[in-house]
Formats: C-alpha cells, structure tokens, sequence
C-alpha cells in the first residue's frame, strides 16, 4: 500500500525529518482560511508518479489564484486518478535536490540504501547517478557514510544527510515499510535540509501490526477492511469475458483462465474459494458465506453465461461447496420469479441463471441438479463451458 | 535427501484452529508429530500429543526434533522460529502466510548462521505421498512414484498430479515453496535437494509466467541439476500481479510508473527452450516429456562420456 505525499510527511515529522509547513485542503474555498504566508505550492494528492508534468502541481501568489489552481487540480485525473486532497505547501528556495530512498531488496534479501546526487524530475539523470549500498547485518551510519561519499556529497552536508538516511531507515524498520522516499530532498542557500516530498509504500502484510499507519487517511483504512466473505476474486479488466471460474486456488485459477484463452474462450472473472488469508480453518460456515457472496455478485453479472467449477479437494469438501452452491441456485427458481409478470414472452435472458460445468475430483454421485454439466477432465470441462457460453450468446 | 523426513515433528502453535483442522490427517497419514508448543497450556493434550511451553521443553521431553511446523500468527512467527532454532531445529515449515517481510529478512540472518533450512511462509508444505504430509492442502491426489513436483501453487501441483496419475507417473513428494515475497526457501535449493534425492527420477517444476526467479533458474538447471526437470509456468493470460525486484528496478518503477522489463509469455518459454530445456507449454504436456526425460537412459549414458 502506498501512502499519500501528506501521510508520508506525517511520519517523516514524527521521526524529525524537516518538512515544510502545509495543509490539507479538501475543498478549494477551504484556501479562503489558508494558515500558510503565500507563495505557496499546492499538490494533488494521488498514488502515481510525474505529478508535475502532469499539472497536479502548481504554484499560487495569492488566494485568487490558489482557488483557481486548486479547482482545476481537483478535476484533473492524473492516470486516471482524481484527487481528494491537496496538500498546500510553502515554497522552499533550494540550489540543490537530491534523492534518497530506503528499500527492502527482494532480490538481495536486505535493505538497501539509494542515493543520487540529481534529484527531481529528471529521471534519466536521477537513475544514470544512481547509487545505492546494502546494509549487512544492522544498520549503522557508516553505511549513509558510504552512500554519500559514492554520491559525491562533501563537507557539512554529510553529517546532516546521514541523520536523515538514519530516520529513514528507522522507519522502514520500525513500521515494515517496503519503501521510503525522499525525491527530492532540497537543500537551500544556507545549506538546510527538506523533505520536499516524501514516498512511503507500506507492506499489506504490516498494516495490521501497525494500526496508526492505518490511521493515518481514510483511504487506506477502507482498503484493508475487505469483506472477509468474499472469496479471493479476479476480474477480467479489459474486454469483459461471459465465463465465470470458481475454484479452490490460485494455481489452478491461473491454469483455468489460461485454458480458457488458449481454446479461445472468454473468462470475465474468477472466485478463488477457501481462507483469505492463510491461518483460517476452512469452516464449512465461511463456504456458506463464501458463495452466498458470490451468487449476490453473480446477480450484477449479468455478462457470465457459464460457471466453471472445478474442486479438487477432499471429498467431503467438494460435496459440501457444491451442496451449498446448487441447494442456493436452485432457491430463487427463475419459473416462480417470472410467473408474474407473464407479457415478458419465455426467456429474459436476464433473469436466467448461468449454465454450470462443474468438474470434480474424486468423482461425487451426481445427485444434484440435472441440468449441470459434468466433466472428469479439466480440458474438456473447459471446451464444454466455452461452447455453451457460444450458444448462449445468441439468444432469441 | 538433505532433508530428515519423518522424524520427530514438532507443531508449534498447536492450539490454533488450523492445527487442529491439519495435525489429525497429518497423523492420521502417518507423520511422526511428537508434541506440540502452545505458550501457557504446558501438560494440556491437544489432538492427543503432549504440549509444551517451550520447544526446549519439548526437547528435554521427547528427545531432539528435526522439523517444526509453525502455524501461530503472522506477527508471532519471527519469534517461534528464533525460539525452534535456539533449540536445536534445523528445518522449519511456515505455513502462516502474510509474515511481514523485514520478519523474514531478520530470520534469514539467523537461520543463514545455524543452518536451517526454511520452507514458506505461506507454504501448504512438503508430502511424500503414502508415508508423509507436513502442512495443509490437501493429499487426495498425490500417489507413490518418482516424480517430484516442486511448486508455487498447492492447487496447481494437485492439477499436475491428477495428469500424472492419469499415465501411471506417481510422485515421490511434492513441495509448495509457499507465495511469500520473500521466501525462506527457493526453487534453486530444493532442486539441489531434490537432485540428490535417490526416490527421485524426474522432476516437475510448476512455476509462473513473468516470475524473474523462473528465468534465473535456467542457467542453474542447465549447469547444475543432473536429474531432468521439465517445467510448466501458469499465468500466460491470469491476472495474477506481483512484482518484486531488486531495488534499482522498484525505484526505476516508482519514479517513472512503466511497467518494469518482465519478460513476457513467449519470451519466457522461448528462453527455456533455447537452452534445450523440458518445457511443457499447456499441463498436459507433463506426463510425455517426463517420461521421454526418464527412459531414454541410454541416450543419455552416450552423452556423459562423450562430455568427459
């Protein structure tokens, strides 16, 4: 997850990174009551980089023009993003940017300390300068030491840098972020430092371990409260899809969506059933909550014609999704439901509920519904539900 | 194998409700788990195996153990698997997933000086069908045979294993390095283990399009793996979105926000292939290229001395 410019500079304020005053603006009239002495900088804030070339940064001398510049940076979406908040800032007179970042290294297993001495937004110049040194072991300054001596940087500036490269890696290691950024950090005439904007990703396993990261805006609360019984979901983002997979893991999602694609196929999307997060039993209580959930998603779907269901788990599991998944398809009989209204002649294909291919091992004695259509092979189960959503796009 | 199987096999964080859904099969498979650590229910019963405060505890109890099962909460495993390793335990299987990546990182340092071997997070563990199950999923399809299956995904390898099965190829284990970011263990190690494993004669390696392990791989099972490995990878076309590099390319993302240089799918099969690499382009494919892999041994004795 990562944070807003403004939550970023919150904890940078709390471990004594220098930021500049600012404030939060959520509205443009809100500039009216601006506490900051103009000129100052308003930033959109939104989760994507080239804010600036993008126009979601623009400077103001006075509230005329702040209003004006903070209503058009309102309505604009950088990659597709529109903001909720500015963040007013006052301007800072810097000779000098530079970049530093703090970042766990997959790849190497540790953090890594990232260093240019051109920082901004020329990014080619940044990257072609970019240096960066392991930390082994524990962190000590001398590793800040060393990144600056790499990027070039002498004289009182580097004591002043390795504090603040020390804050920056007491954050990443006290509330386990993935990434914190400083781009740039500038320096004035008088050799001071600041945080002119700050980065800061949080990893999605840490957010529970750290509520007041959670805290910290409304946004990243709201997408940490998933609903619990919704299964693991994929949805096909580009051109729709009318096939819909239920199974009971990623893998054999992956396998299923290819399938699907490479015999021409059409999946729209894909419930992944069991614990969302690894440490829950798999209860037959969340199953049932499981697939209610997804036949109350199934009905805003209109699209999936076909449901692929493919178990592969223990027996007595099997029998039980399906159990829940037939015993609630069959609830809402599409005949009962259309009895009333009998103007609308036969099928509303609306109304219809998709067809069901459910291939299952072990095999189960089929004393479900007669209308599913059963597969021992996943191939097969696959051409069976792509030529049945063929013919049902061609409804009378 | 390096790996001591079916000896002595501690849970740790017995009492949670996933334990006690899993360590019955597991038993009921024939896992040899001694005892279990749950902190404050020292000299209770749970699933009918002693429980320990402490894994020394354990130790001093039951006698030294090789393997440890943790199951307690994400936030709580870096400071088992420290307490596992200061006892005396050199393997560990993670299957809480979600462990916060700067855990697995301070782990690592640990584990690297007392020689442990980790398997997971998130990992549905490690089967030898017949005899052993450590971890969750599901066993139902896993039959005896030499083809190891060594995976990312638990369903996939039960997928792999139902195609096997189908032409009389059983498998002699089949291990989930777990969905971790930051994995105790690699597909490279547990090759390397798997090579020298005699129950072994082939193995299947069931990985992910777009995964830069995938492609580091080659060079190694080109230069390093005797026994023959014929890969599959899933997610030509799935949604399945992880991107976790080394940090040059995590800061060349963040600043310019383009996708990074991850290979794509053709690119990936064509990179198995041009090292003369078994790859399988759909599932199905498995069975044939692991049994062309195993039989023509005398194709293969005719290589090893015109090599040295």
């Amino acid at each position: 997850m990562e944070l807003l410019e403004y939550q970023a500079k919150q904890l940078f304020e709390q471990v004594g990174i220098p930021t500049l005053p600012s404030q939060i603006v959520s509205d443009a009239r809100e500039l009216k009551q601006l506490h900051i002495p103009y000129p100052v900088v308003l930033k959109s804030q939104v989760r994507t980089g080239g804010r600036g070339k993008a126009g979601g940064i623009r400077r103001a001398q006075n509230t005329i023009d702040a209003i004006a510049a903070a209503r058009s940076i309102f309505n604009l979406a950088i990659s597709g993003q529109y903001p909720e908040f500015l963040l007013a800032e006052a301007h800072y007179d810097r000779t000098q940017e530079l970049f530093l970042a703090v970042v766990l290294d997959y790849d190497l297993q540790r953090p890594v300390l990232l260093g240019s001495a051109y920082g901004g937004m020329e990014i080619h110049k940044l990257l072609a300068n970019l240096h960066q040194v392991v930390i082994e072991e524990f962190f000590s300054p001398f590793y800040a030491r060393h990144l600056l001596n790499k990027m070039g940087v002498t004289g009182a500036l580097v004591p002043a840098l390795t504090e603040i490269i020390g804050k920056m890696y007491h954050l990443l290691q006290t509330k386990d972020l993935e990434l914190v950024e400083i781009n740039p950090l500038g320096i004035n005439q008088a050799g001071e430092l600041m945080a002119l904007d700050g980065k800061i990703t949080v990893h999605d396993t840490a957010i529970r371990k750290h509520p007041d990261l959670a805290a910290l805006g409304d946004r990243p609360l709201e997408e940490t409260n998933v609903n619990q019984d919704l299964p693991l979901y994929w949805e096909h983002d580009a051109h729709g899809g009318n096939i819909g997979i239920i199974c009971d893991g990623v893998g054999s999602a992956a396998l299923i969506w290819d399938l699907l694609h490479e015999t021409k196929g059409h999946p729209a999307c894909c419930w992944i059933l069991g614990p969302r997060a690894q440490g829950k039993v798999f209860s037959p209580h969340e199953l049932d909550h499981q697939i209610k959930a997804i036949l109350d998603h199934l009905q805003k779907l209109p699209q999936v014609k076909v449901l692929l269901l493919n178990l592969v788990a223990e027996r007595s599991i099997n029998q039980k999704i399906l159990e829940t998944l037939i015993g609630r398809t069959n609830q809402p009989a599409p005949i009962v439901n259309r009895a009333p209204n009998i103007d609308v002649p036969q099928s509303a294909p609306e109304t219809t509920l998709p067809e069901i291919v459910v291939r299952c091992l072990p095999a189960l004695d089929n004393t479900f519904d007669s209308s599913l259509y059963w597969e021992g092979d996943l191939e097969d189960a696959v051409k069976r539900a792509i030529a049945l959503s063929k013919q049902k796009q061609i409804p009378v | 194998m390096d790996w001591k199987i079916n000896q002595n096999i501690l849970i740790q964080g017995i009492h949670t409700p996933l334990a006690q859904y899993y360590v019955p099969r597991m038993v009921a498979y024939g896992t040899q788990i001694v005892g279990g650590v749950s902190a404050g229910r020292s000299g209770e019963e749970i699933c009918g195996l002693p429980v320990f405060d402490l894994v020394s505890e354990a130790v001093r109890q039951v006698g030294e153990l090789t393997t440890s099962l943790i199951f307690v909460d994400a936030f709580e495993v870096l400071d088992v698997a420290f307490e596992a390793i200061a006892a005396g335990i050199s393997q560990l299987i993670i299957v809480t997933a979600g462990v916060p990546p700067l855990d697995m990182v301070r782990l690592f340092s640990m584990a690297k000086k007392s020689q442990v071997l980790i398997l997971g997070p998130g990992s549905s563990g490690f089967v030898i069908p017949g005899k052993l199950w450590l971890g969750t999923g599901f066993v139902t399809h896993f039959q005896p045979g030499n083809i190891a299956i060594l995976s990312r995904f638990s369903s996939l390898s039960q997928e792999a294993a139902i195609v096997l099965n189908d032409e009389a190829l059983g498998q002699s284990c089949i291990i989930d390095v777990g969905n971790a970011d930051l994995p105790g263990s690699n597909f490279a190690q547990w090759l390397d283990l798997l090579d020298a494993d005699p129950e072994t004669q082939a193995i299947a390696l069931l990985g992910r399009y777009g995964s830069q392990e995938e492609i580091e791989l080659i060079p190694y099972i080109r230069d390093k793996i005797k026994t023959p490995v014929v890969t599959y990878l899933c997610g030509s076309h799935a949604p399945i979105h992880r991107s976790c590099h080394d940090a040059g390319t995590i800061i060349a993302n963040q600043l310019s926000y383009c996708l990074s240089e991850t290979y794509t799918p053709t690119e990936m099969g064509a990179a198995f292939k041009r090292e003369k690499l078994l790859f399988g382009r759909s599932l199905k494919d498995l069975p044939s290229l692991l049994k062309k892999a195993i039989q023509p041994s005398q194709s293969r004795a005719r290589k090893t001395p015109a090599k040295t």
